[in-house]
């Protein structure tokens, strides 16, 4: 009998690290070694940003440290009992920061990644677990799927109800977003996302980086087929794209587009369509890449609304700020006061 | 390439060759002009530059592409091109190795720590491009200090050994910055800026760094007789009376002036410095009188057709450090094959 359960177990272990349970189970997790109960994981080591932005919403007072250098401007909205979270730097395979020795001395129950690896991730991963020991779980997924990463990810690390919570909200932003991606799907806006101080370096369509865009219906001006990362372009091919609008979260980027005579040529330059996107605490657009981008979806469309200083985007900011990042009342009360078209870094 | 230079000062460069390269050079301004992502037909072409000449500017997009975008950008690559490959013509010379390339000094590399500073800290183009020439400029001028300190070796030898090591240290700086900078923002930035790139070139850029550029060449037109000198060995030159350590430091000025001015804004572009001397030196010989206009002009030539590649064959811009030696190599090799053989 205790034999057949073996067997059993085992194939059924077998099954589970099969590409196909994955879909069959939907599951965006992928882990390696074991994993504690979800009661008892109770320290958890974000990878990256994406991972450390995710993880602080969820599981605040699990997260063990900061992946990133936060600035005080950033810091002034979280939650007090995670400003003081140690730096402890990044686990990205060889563009680690931080060292194995350091890890093992924070001991995490678990170490958490999110986005889309690929196989030299994966490989990292596992590596990391057989020389550590320390479980390590992989969440996958676009943004449009945040509310399955937060449940599945919140049941097993035992954050179910704040998940729940949290993943009702996305799920509404979403259907919302899907509303108004509808509403202009005869005629989608077409948006240029400039990136770097120059302007010229931009999220491809498809990719990572302008996923909040072309989440609402929006057209990315910058394809490129089969290519969809980062990527640069010239001025005279945004001349001959035209776009709409054109967006960053740069302000020295606004300030040039503004002023530099070559600019001066985009429809959208002399509209006075270009638009900077806060970045506090973390990029409303990208920078990371992950559920902090919920904040560009309603600022987009509002945006595209023409209600940018409105009193419904600072209400619905307000409650954002409250729910995910728990903000302090102050940082809320000067949120509402500036409004946030203002809230630049 | 440690061949001695031929004395026959007297013979100038062959008319073919002139003819060849100034027809090589029109036809890439010409072909460069013509294509590009914004569709221009002929005809407008014609009417936007025929305007702007007759002193009537012609209103709209064409206009802003011809004059604002795709001349700036050709006028760039050709300076660019003339002054990396001009520099490399002039180092190799005074180095006495086919190896060594403009930026042997340390000034890519301090221009890239310059650079790479002004984006970690989210500063504005200007100042990204000013610290890339500031960078540039005093890498060399310590690298200078420090060999100029150190008297007991070959002088030529102590200022390569020099360049090596602060250049080593300045990668150092470099790497560390990448690793710093945020992975989602500033890092493809600064991979961007150390692979190369006209894409961004505005006629402001030129403005400033032009004359920087011709400010630098001059010195090597005016002194390519005597900078042909230095190719001998220290002994011989010294014995026709020329100083060499102010010529040595007048030419490393030069050449400085016109990288670090080129880098700044284009940032890093490899291979043309070290490459178009060679195919020059294949073509007319190491003399410099001669290799000077020709190195020049290739080098020129070469840049130009590279960035119109860059800009047009794919949907987005592609790197020019990455063309430079995907088209310069294996051209290069040919070369080299050819010479073998004859």
């Amino acid at each position: 009998m205790k034999r057949r359960d073996l067997l059993q177990g085992l194939l059924a272990g077998a099954f589970l690290l099969t590409p196909l349970s994955r879909v069959v189970a939907k599951t965006l997790l992928e882990h390696n070694g074991a994993l504690p109960a979800p009661a008892a994981i109770q320290r958890v080591f974000a990878a990256g940003p994406p991972a450390a932005v995710f993880l602080y919403v969820l599981v605040p007072e699990k997260l063990l440290g900061w992946p990133m250098n936060l600035a005080p401007a950033h810091l002034a909205f979280i939650h007090p009992e995670q400003q003081n979270l140690p730096f402890v730097g990044r686990l990205a395979g060889r563009g680690s920061t931080v060292s194995l020795e350091r890890l093992l001395l924070l001991a995490p129950d678990v170490i958490v990644d999110l986005g889309n690896a690929g196989a030299t991730q994966r490989s990292a991963a596992q590596r990391l677990t057989q020389q550590t020991g320390i479980a390590t779980v992989q969440i996958e997924g676009l943004l449009a799927q945040t509310p399955q990463q937060l449940r599945q990810a919140g049941a097993l690390l035992g954050a179910r109800q704040r998940a729940e919570e949290l993943a009702l909200y996305s799920e509404q932003l979403l259907a919302r977003a899907l509303c108004f991606a509808n509403k202009y799907a005869q005629k989608p806006p077409k948006l240029y996302f400039a990136r770097s101080y120059d302007g010229l370096e931009t999220g491809l369509a498809g990719s990572i980086h302008s996923e909040v865009l072309e989440l609402l219906g929006c057209e990315n001006v910058a394809k490129q087929s089969g290519h969809t990362g980062i990527g640069q372009v010239s001025l005279e091919q945004l001349l001959n794209w035209q776009p709409d609008y054109l967006l960053t979260q740069d302000p020295e980027f606004v300030a040039l587009a503004t002023t530099a005579s070559q600019w001066q040529s985009l429809s959208a330059v002399q509209t006075g369509r270009v638009y900077c996107a806060p970045k506090l605490p973390f990029g409303w657009l990208d920078g990371p890449p992950g559920v902090n981008r919920l904040l560009g979806v309603l600022w987009l469309m509002a945006l595209l609304e023409g209600r940018l200083d409105g009193e419904q985007l600072k209400q619905e900011v307000a409650e954002f700020f409250n729910l995910f990042y728990r903000s302090p009342n102050r940082s809320l009360s000067l949120l509402l006061a500036l409004g946030p078209a203002q809230l630049l870094d | 390439m440690p061949q001695r230079a031929s004395i026959d000062v007297n013979r100038s460069l062959p008319a073919y060759v002139k003819v060849m390269l100034a027809v090589a050079l029109l036809a890439a301004i010409v072909l460069s002009l013509l294509i590009g992502k914004f569709p221009l037909s002929l005809a407008e072409l014609w009417q936007v530059l025929v305007a702007r000449i007759s002193g009537e500017p012609l209103q709209g997009s064409a206009d802003t592409v011809i004059w604002q975008l795709r001349l700036p950008r050709i006028l760039a690559a050709l300076l660019v091109g003339a002054s990396l490959a001009v520099a490399g013509a002039a180092y190799q010379g005074m180095f006495r190795n086919p190896l060594v390339s403009p930026d042997i000094l340390g000034v890519s590399v301090g221009a890239g720590l310059g650079a790479i500073c002004a984006i970690f800290f989210n500063l504005p183009m200007l100042l990204v491009q000013l610290f890339a020439f500031v960078g540039g400029l005093f890498a060399v001028a310590a690298v200078y200090t420090l060999a100029s300190l150190v008297r007991r070796h070959d002088p030529v030898l102590v200022l390569v050994l020099a360049g090596i090591a602060l250049g080593a240290l300045l990668g150092a700086g470099i790497s560390l910055l990448k690793i710093l900078a945020d992975p989602y923002t500033q890092l493809p930035t600064i991979t961007f800026w150390l692979l190369g790139g006209l894409h961004s070139v505005s006629l402001s850029d030129l403005a400033y760094s032009a004359p920087l550029m011709l400010l630098g060449l001059t010195p090597l037109v005016l002194l390519r007789w005597r900078i042909n000198l230095l190719s001998l060995s220290d002994d011989e030159a010294a014995a026709l009376g020329v100083n060499l350590t102010r010529t040595r430091l007048l030419l490393i000025v030069a050449a400085t002036l016109m990288t670090a001015s080129a880098v700044s804004f284009t940032g890093i572009i490899g291979w043309v410095g070290l490459v178009i001397p060679h195919v020059a030196r294949l073509l007319v010989g190491p003399h410099f009188s001669r290799l000077l206009p020709v190195a020049l002009l290739l080098g020129a030539t070469f840049l130009l057709l590279t960035d119109t590649l860059a800009r047009t064959v794919a949907g987005i811009e592609l790197p020019l450090g990455i063309l430079t030696a995907l088209v310069g190599a294996p051209f290069f090799i040919y070369l080299l094959a050819r010479g073998g053989r004859t």
